[in-house]
């Protein structure tokens, strides 16, 4: 097992490109290390197809895993409230989070895709911090995103709104 | 190939789940409960920043994702109502509909309500019809089945909504303009749920639950269904478990002659069944199954917080502050012509009340059921280090735990059973907690209160 561990397999992102990566560093990711476990031996021997990520992505996801391929395991089922007390984020993955828009959502979408909840989480607090003390139309124009609502349903929106803590 | 690789990814391409585990982060605990123990204050609610809120306001699809998380803790403003009962069952119909067209109300874990002080003198307790407060009740109840309330009312439409009678008499003495209750119990699973319906009105009269003594019986079990219902409909209408009275400060009364004899306007009396203004015997309106109570006031008098503990009602715990954590003791408007000698030699009574029943040997009344005893306040240091050499004197289980707290191992109540229940109820024991908020020196020692610091000797 121990020789195992330490074995490198290889990741095949969906634009066609290999990539060598240590199976500890690669097992951040819940879907390969399951993967691995269902298949055995006969993984490692052929590049492991990642359709949904691109290269420069999975290259980006890759670094993070190497970077704390020595973090414990989250809880499987570990989806509780105590992981969202906080938005803090660690130094390291403040300036790794530090890229455009476009490379954070994939970066999201693709934490997600390959299950690897530390990172997934990373990335959802990157964004709430983008959020937090700004108004609707600050939070708007940050993501590009469509005001859909006409003038009478924002001001209904504010009296239902009334309903509620401010929170 | 999923479509997201074909366009570059924004926050538009972002699924609901997603979106949702984002708007996690912004989960930030309602402002409303980290406040409750200081002054009233009718903005509780309110917040300087509320992005929840504002995520609600970005689009059609956050506002759908949002709004389960948003209203899990609602609030419902009255400002200024013209009465109570149906002028106010009115403004809550709105919210009610508001909660059954988006199917909320699973989600709603609190409510808050607010009730503004009126401008009309016109809500006087006896104007109050009250089977428009038990229908103003059903209504809330019968669409949200609430396990956290917390009103926020002047004291005399606390009173209205309580159903219990309140003295208005010195009201203009106190300076409070709102009091604070909260009722809280634990959520039931779904099969519980389905026997926790709103009780007919009929049954909220209070005859039934009364023995020929004219006082709830109880068989000491604590909780025993229907023969145990509160005759107030509120208090009636679910089993709530946990209490908190939040009174405000008294210290303005403290400016006027013979303060001591100024009742307030207070729905302790009431809540607790202690004598009214002229002097009748009333029912206690706290159902039998709350067992945990906080009381908070800024410098009650004794002879307000005597209700208490003269009319003890069955707890396991119980809190109390009479001393104001904020700085209300150095704001000029607040104690102007106050002799703050006063208030401490009146909060050193209400604790000397408290004491004498808590350390009584055999306790008495409902103190011997009293398991937890705690206090915001900090203990006088002189009186807390004349009680630990008492303890430490006397064996009697008692050991320091801390500055300010002492504990009992509750195995010792049942090797020595008799410092318990003389009559033997099941579920009783007594004191093995009693802790104060760290120790300091007061600028009123209580210490000559306490010539015997562990009561009378008996």
């Amino acid at each position: 097992m121990a020789a195992e561990k330490s074995s490198i397999i290889t990741l095949q992102s969906n634009d066609g490109v290999s990539i060598d990566v240590d199976r500890q560093v690669a097992e951040r990711s819940m879907l390969i290390k399951n993967m691995m476990e269902d298949l055995g031996d006969e993984a490692i021997s052929t590049a492991v197809p990642i359709p949904n990520v691109n290269e420069s992505v999975l290259k980006k996801v890759i670094e993070w895993c190497e970077h704390h391929k020595n973090d414990p395991q989250p809880a499987q089922d570990d989806d509780s409230d105590s992981r969202k007390k906080t938005t803090d984020i660690e130094e390291w993955d403040q300036k790794f989070m530090q890229v455009d828009q476009e490379m954070l959502f994939e970066i999201i979408l693709a934490s997600n895709y390959l299950d690897i909840k530390p990172l997934l989480d990373v990335g959802c607090k990157t964004v709430a911090n983008m959020i937090k003390g700004k108004s609707p139309e600050e939070i708007r124009k940050t993501f590009n995103i469509t005001n859909d609502f006409t003038p009478e349903e924002e001001e209904q929106i504010r009296r239902e709104n009334e309903w509620a803590e401010d929170r | 190939m999923p479509d997201h690789i074909l366009s570059s990814a924004t926050m538009q391409t972002i699924p609901n789940e997603l979106l949702l585990n984002i708007f996690g982060f912004l989960d930030a605990p309602r402002t409303s409960t980290l406040d409750l123990i200081n002054e009233p204050n009718f903005k509780l609610t309110h917040a300087a920043v509320a992005d929840l809120k504002a995520v609600s306001l970005v689009s059609r699809q956050w506002r759908r994702a949002i709004l389960p998380q948003l209203f899990k803790h609602a609030r419902i403003i009255v400002p200024q109502p013209e009465g109570i009962g149906s002028p106010l069952k009115k403004k809550i119909t709105p919210f009610l509909d508001f909660v059954a067209q988006h199917t909320l109300k699973h989600y709603i874990a609190s409510l808050v309500l607010l009730v503004e002080e009126g401008k009309t003198a016109h809500n006087q307790p006896g104007h109050a019809a009250p089977d428009e407060v038990a229908t103003l009740w059903e209504a809330l109840f019968n669409v949200i089945d609430l396990t956290d309330l917390l009103i926020v009312a002047p004291a005399e439409i606390l009173g209205i909504l309580t159903s219990c009678r309140i003295y208005m008499g010195d009201a203009w003495v106190f300076d409070c303009p709102y009091h604070y209750l909260r009722l809280q119990r634990p959520r039931l699973s779904g099969a519980e749920f389905a026997d926790n319906t709103v009780l007919p009105a009929q049954n909220l009269n209070g005859k039934s639950s009364l023995g020929v003594s004219g006082l709830p019986t109880d068989d000491g079990s604590g909780i025993s269904s229907a023969t145990a219902r509160s005759a107030s409909p509120l208090f009636a209408i679910r089993p709530w478990t946990s209490l908190l009275l939040n009174e405000g400060s008294f210290i303005k009364a403290y400016t006027t002659y013979e303060y001591w004899l100024r009742r307030a306007p207070s729905i302790l009396p009431g809540l607790l069944g202690a004598e009214d203004a002229e002097r009748n015997q009333q029912y206690p309106l706290i159902c039998p199954t709350i067992r945990d109570m906080s009381y908070i006031g800024i410098f009650p008098t004794a002879s307000h917080f005597a209700a208490m503990t003269m009319h003890f009602p069955m707890l396991d715990r119980v809190y109390v502050q009479f001393v104001p954590r904020n700085d209300i003791l150095n704001d000029p408007d607040k104690v102007a012509r106050v002799e703050t000698g006063d208030l401490w030699m009146e909060r050193n009574s209400c604790y000397a009340l408290l004491m004498r029943e808590l350390f009584n040997s055999p306790p008495v009344m409902n103190f011997k059921h009293l398991r937890v005893f705690e206090s915001g306040d900090a203990a006088d240091r002189d009186a807390w280090s004349m009680a630990v050499e008492y303890i430490r004197r006397v064996d009697n289980g008692w050991k320091v735990a801390g500055d300010g707290v002492f504990e009992r191992d509750p195995g010792y109540l049942t090797r020595n059973p008799h410092e318990g229940d003389e009559v033997g109820f099941s579920m009783g024991g007594s004191l093995i907690r009693c802790a104060f908020a760290g120790t300091t020196q007061l600028p009123v020692s209580p210490y000559p209160m306490y010539d015997q610091p562990m009561g009378p000797a008996n």
